[in-house]
């Protein structure tokens, strides 16, 4: 990253993903709009207006677009852009501004029906029932609509082999989308996109659910090979969660704790992950939350409200600003717990303790070699290996009923 | 979809869980390791090169099929393997003997147990006994007990058990005999497991590893013991005990005699729903007869094995079983671990490792040839309750054979001694599949049987020692 004027390094781009994430980009260029969105800005819902990054440190932010923006995005050459604003400029890998999302598959389906790209997730919802999407999801799926649909098993392959391709993408986040609880046909109708996955493309898989019906579930979700695993509890406070997310006033705050702490008796350490929403209530309950949340094992993911719902004042921003820079959630800082941690780097749209912790290793002067081997693909890839192989060793086939 | 309920996730710490996976490979690693560096060293004195590699490899073997670090019969066939490459036998040598009647006699009367227990006969005698017989709880410990010991004469104990567990316990549940008295079920469940077991010995059909016995002892000594030959030489100790074994249970659990009156109807409506008698059932009932008439009157002449296959060949030509649902019911395992018991026999006595043991063990051998059978009998069973019934005739049957002639005994009663003890899983759950489904059932606790178990061990001791001693001689100088 250089100032205009060609100076030193002066931000970090951790701090630039702080600052993207709150304050979003502006496009100015019409013809970059058309570009690195799938339908005509008009037709999209303000929530889904959102732009893909990558900095050459492998820093990834999935940041919303706004005009009133202090950082401008152009178009360099297909593949890479460039993020201005503030005094500095940077050359940026987007998968947006390739053609990726324009595609088709050869059933004649957008690739963006299918799936999108967000930072290093691939995500695939899948049809179980008539649900919106979760509100912090990267883009409503199938055609917008808020509601998935089931696609043919060799369609997906086909949108995941070119999202591969692409060579961005790392993880393939499946979500189910219940409005009651995850239950046995959500697993069944899961199975066969999971096992496809797994058994084509060598990457981690990452799951969402709601709380399940049998904690046994669980355990079938491990052995079968999901990788990292999201129970989001979004907020701590029941009247504001029933009234931004009425969808989910089947669970309360408990269903969703107990469901975390099974899980984490389950999969390995720093792989159960819960997000947040910042903003819609005191900062100092989601902290609190978040230190209960890493207090049972669990890794709390901060996400800000989708840039346009509910827009934030200035002054909220300022005030979350603040907060995450002084957010200090109390992960162990040797390099082994750092590489366990290290597949967070590729959450793009929400704020991981990774980032805060590396906001501050950073401003403390830690190592660049050790910051160089934790973003690098193959520790990530070295870190996938050690879970499946910790999977072979941890699952018994043909045991008695796990409770999970 | 797969069935999560099978699925566990080990919550021990993983250095824990690597330690307890890898443990076994590393030990077999070690002691692999250990015996190829004994391989290449030069025997100590007295052993001559061959016969010191054939003994290395049978306790390196015997250590395989007591400690389980890969299957018995993987262990069996690692053998075949290794005395040709150590140059103790050739490869030919080693294979052919796969190639004997023996062979073909372990697996017809494997098939014929599997068709016993497919066809349903075997459940429904049980039912037709209980509902005739069992009307007050000792009644029923007495039925359960008697016909499991009289079933396992015909066909595997441990399909026997297989067949009866579902309806006792269907039994003691239904009816909830553990109100009536707690006793009760615990008596039952101890009657299957050991009526099971003693019944097993009683002939060649009870359990595989008597086929295995009587193959070794043709293979490594030549003479032939047929079905009549076992069973009159080991009916009488499986008779006795079958009677002590009824009195300790009852003694032990003092059933009261409370009328069972909702037993009879229960069994009526299990008869129902199995139905008439079906064909398969009387064509196995009526195979089964002929076999072992024809095992009793034309086995000498024929052989054991073309009277075994006669019989099978009987059920396929009929129709009465397709090739596939047999294959699920027969433990091919067995036919591996005779090949690898059978090669370590010979291969100890061809290189005089046999003889060498005998000169060792001679001096601390009893003088009696009774005595020596007994010892041997009581070391063989206490062995049997922690290993499986096969490994331990692998084990202890050649070496008993080679000392045979040092203690004056005939060959054949050391295998008559061996082979039935090895049948004996009467002490421990983990003696054997009937013992564990004894268990399973979670109404027995090893410290409540502490002394029925040590009574029926000291029994089962002493009348071997009265039949070997008394009875043996009289069949030995009637032939």
């Amino acid at each position: 990253m250089r100032e205009d004027g060609g100076k030193p390094e002066t931000l970090s781009y951790r701090r630039l993903k702080l600052e993207l994430l709150l304050y979003g980009i502006a496009v100015a260029d019409e013809r970059l709009s058309e570009k690195i969105l799938p339908l005509p800005i008009e037709e999209i819902p303000v929530i889904s207006r959102r732009v893909d990054l990558t900095f050459p440190d492998g820093t990834r932010v999935n940041a919303p677009l706004e005009d009133g923006s202090p950082y401008q995005l152009r178009l360099l050459r297909p593949g890479v852009a460039v993020l201005s604003g503030k005094g500095m400029s940077v050359e940026a890998k987007s998968i947006l501004t390739s053609d990726f999302h324009q595609r088709r598959t050869s059933l004649g389906n957008p690739f963006s029906e299918i799936g999108q790209i967000c930072g290093g997730y691939f995500f695939l919802p899948l049809a179980g029932d008539p649900a919106p999407a979760p509100a912090d999801s990267p883009r409503p799926p199938a055609g917008l609509a808020g509601i998935a649909v089931q696609h043919d098993l060799r369609e997906v392959h086909e949108v995941l082999k070119a999202a591969f391709d692409e060579g961005l993408v790392e993880v393939v986040k499946i979500a189910i989308h219940s409005p009651t609880a995850f239950d046995k046909p959500a697993v069944e109708r899961l199975l066969p996109y999971l096992e496809m996955v797994k058994s084509n493309f060598k990457c981690m898989v990452s799951l969402s659910i709601s709380p399940p019906k049998e904690f046994g579930l669980l355990s079938l979700l491990y052995a079968r090979g999901v990788d990292v695993i999201f129970c989001d509890l979004f907020l701590v406070d029941e009247k504001r969660s029933a009234l931004h997310l009425p969808a989910r006033s089947h669970f309360s705050e408990e269903d969703i704790v107990e469901t975390l702490s099974r899980l984490v008796g389950i999969f390995p350490r720093g792989t159960v992950l819960s997000k947040l929403i910042l903003g819609w209530e005191p900062i100092e309950e989601t902290e609190r939350a978040a230190e209960h949340l890493l207090s049972i094992g669990v890794v709390p993911v901060l996400s800000l409200i989708p840039a346009g719902r509910d827009r934030l004042s200035n002054v909220v921003r300022e005030a979350i600003f603040d907060f995450l820079l002084s957010l200090n959630l109390d992960l162990d800082r040797n390099l082994y717990s750092r590489w366990l941690h290290s597949h967070l780097h590729l959450i793009s749209d929400s704020i991981t303790p990774n980032d805060s912790l590396e906001i501050d290793m950073r401003e403390k002067g830690a190592s660049a070699w050790t910051d160089r081997i934790l973003m690098a693909r193959w520790s990530r890839r070295s870190l996938s290996s050690a879970w499946a192989l910790r999977r072979y060793f941890k699952v018994i086939e043909g045991g008695p009923a796990s409770d999970g | 979809m797969a069935d999560f309920e099978n699925i566990q996730i080990d919550r021990r710490p993983l250095w824990a869980v690597l330690i307890s996976k890898v443990w076994r490979t590393a030990l077999f690693l070690c002691v692999f390791a250990g015996l190829v560096w004994v391989l290449r060293h030069n025997p100590p004195a007295g052993w001559t090169p061959v016969s010191f590699k054939a003994f290395s490899i049978f306790c390196f073997i015997v250590f395989l099929w007591a400690t389980g670090l890969i299957p018995p019969p993987i262990a069996s066939v690692f053998a075949i393997v290794l005395l040709p490459m150590a140059g103790v036998i050739t490869s030919k040598e080693a294979f052919a003997l796969f190639g004997s009647e023996s062979v073909f006699f372990v697996l017809g009367a494997l098939i014929l147990s599997a068709a016993i227990y497919m066809s349903g006969l075997a459940r429904r005698l049980a039912l037709l006994l209980l509902k005739a017989f069992a009307d007050t709880p000792r009644r029923l410990v007495t039925v359960v007990f008697l016909f499991c010991a009289l079933a396992s004469f015909f066909m595997l104990g441990n399909g026997v058990a297989a067949v009866i567990l579902p309806i006792v316990l269907s039994i003691i549940t239904e009816l909830k005999l553990e109100r009536i008295h707690p006793n009760i079920p615990r008596a039952v469940v101890t009657a299957m497991w050991w009526g099971t077991s003693i019944g097993s010995i009683a002939t060649v059909l009870g359990g595989a590893r008597t086929i295995l016995t009587l193959a070794i002892l043709e293979q490594v000594t030549g003479k032939f013991v047929g079905f009549p030959g076992w069973s009159l030489h080991v009916l009488p100790i499986s008779v006795a005990l079958i009677a002590v074994a009824l009195w300790i249970l009852h003694r032990h659990f003092a059933l009261p005699e409370t009328s069972l009156e909702a037993l009879r109807p229960f069994l009526q409506n299990r008869l129902i729903q199995i139905g008439r008698m079906r064909a398969a059932e009387r064509f196995t009932a009526l195979v089964l007869v002929l076999t072992i008439l024809a095992w009793v009157t034309l086995g000498r002449r024929y052989g054991m094995a073309a009277v075994a296959l006669s019989s099978i060949v009987a059920f396929f030509v009929f129709r009465i079983f397709n090739w596939e649902e047999v294959e699920g019911y027969v433990n091919w395992g067995v036919i591996l671990m005779y090949g690898g018991a059978v090669t370590l026999g010979v291969a100890l006595v061809q290189s005089g490792a046999a003889a060498k043991m005998t000169d060792l063990l001679g001096a601390h051998i009893p003088a009696s040839g009774v005595l020596f059978l007994t010892a041997l009998f009581a070391v063989v069973q206490l062995f049997t309750q922690t290993m499986s019934a096969s490994a331990t005739v692998a084990i202890f049957l050649p070496v008993a054979l080679s000392l045979a002639p040092a203690t004056g005994v005939l060959p054949a009663s050391c295998a008559f001694a061996v082979g039935a003890a090895a049948g004996l899983h009467l002490l421990l759950p983990a003696g054997g599949p009937n013992a564990a489904l004894a268990y399973s059932t979670g109404y027995l606790k090893t410290g409540d049987l502490i002394r029925p178990v040590g009574l029926i061990f000291v029994s089962s001791v002493l009348i071997f020692a009265a039949v070997a001693g008394f009875w043996w001689p009289v069949l030995d100088a009637a032939r």
